[in-house]
């Protein structure tokens, strides 16, 4: 039978079997990934360079003033300010701004429940 | 390029929503869903005006399907009539004209948004085949409508999760779109196979 689709008409049979092979590819991806994000452990979003620290405020449900403290940002820099100009700036990684706001974060639900 | 992309939105972010939903009409591979749902994400951070931030996206995707629709008709009407010249071909193109007439508002409405990486080639086709430019723009200006508004919408809402809203996004689409050609395709085969 697959030859005779095959003779029948190669370039409908071909595009049949790629669109299989590709639908098939993004089911398993769409399932990894939707299994991946449902685990809680994985959903505290890590700090990407665009960024804002307004946006990480957000993000992490914190006021703009806990995320410029654990970032030491001074006055004259705006809270639109992204994650990679102030890792930049300070030479710190994103990691360790991560990683000070999710210090932050703690500390500020202890004292804020 | 996608971080700095999304690195401009808190600048710059009507415009660069505008061209990368303009730019992604044409099949350019330009970031448009993620720059859309980070739009979304920084609306609801405060950094954006969510109305603005919508209005870009939508200006800029039916700006870009026009573009599309437009070459489409420079470049594809010519070749199609070429293509229809041969008298062993004719049949098949009048098939696929008449295909594209009776089914192309709904074409056009859901490879916006529902397959949507389908999107760009079916502006170039709309435009070769000769598809009404006033249902065109209707069907496609109602189908973005629905693409913007579902992106932005749920990076709003979701603004603290867009890497993970973007990858099951990204993946669901391609599956769609897949799933929509392979059930093209096996329908033609069917079709082959009965004659």
């Amino acid at each position: 039978m697959i030859g005779r689709l095959w003779r029948r008409s190669p370039v409908a049979f071909v595009a049949f079997v790629l669109g299989l092979v590709i639908t098939v590819f993004f089911a398993v991806r769409t399932a990894t990934f939707t299994i991946y994000w449902s685990d809680p452990a994985h959903r505290d979003q890590t700090i990407e360079p665009w960024m804002t620290a307004q946006y990480v405020a957000y993000s992490y449900h914190l006021p703009v003033e806990e995320v410029r403290r654990a970032w030491q940002l001074p006055h004259d820099v705006p809270n639109r300010t992204t994650a990679a100009k102030i890792a930049a700036r300070r030479g710190w990684t994103l990691d360790e701004l991560g990683s000070r706001v999710r210090a932050a974060a703690a500390e500020f639900r202890v004292t804020n429940p | 390029m996608t971080d700095w992309l999304l690195a401009l939105i808190p600048g710059y972010g009507v415009w660069v929503i505008f061209t990368a939903t303009l730019l992604s009409c044409l099949a350019l591979p330009v970031p448009s869903s993620l720059v859309m749902l980070a739009g979304g994400g920084f609306a609801a951070g405060g950094d954006l005006a969510l109305g603005q931030a919508v209005a870009a996206a939508w200006v800029g995707a039916v700006g870009g399907d026009q573009l599309g629709y437009a070459i489409g008709r420079r470049g594809g009407s010519a070749a199609v009539e070429r293509l229809a010249r041969h008298g062993s071909r004719r049949e098949m193109v009048e098939r696929a004209l008449d295909f594209v007439r009776r089914w192309g508002g709904a074409g056009v409405f859901f490879s916006r948004w529902l397959v949507s990486p389908l999107g760009p080639y079916v502006n170039f086709v709309a435009g070769g085949a000769g598809l009404g430019w006033t249902r065109f723009t209707f069907y496609g200006a109602s189908g973005e409508a629905v693409w913007v508004g579902l992106y932005v919408g749920i990076g709003y809402a979701f603004s603290s999760q867009i890497g993970a809203v973007a990858d099951i996004l990204g993946n669901l689409s391609g599956f769609l779109a897949a799933l929509a050609v392979t059930f093209v395709a096996g329908i033609w085969l069917m079709k082959a196979d009965q004659r």
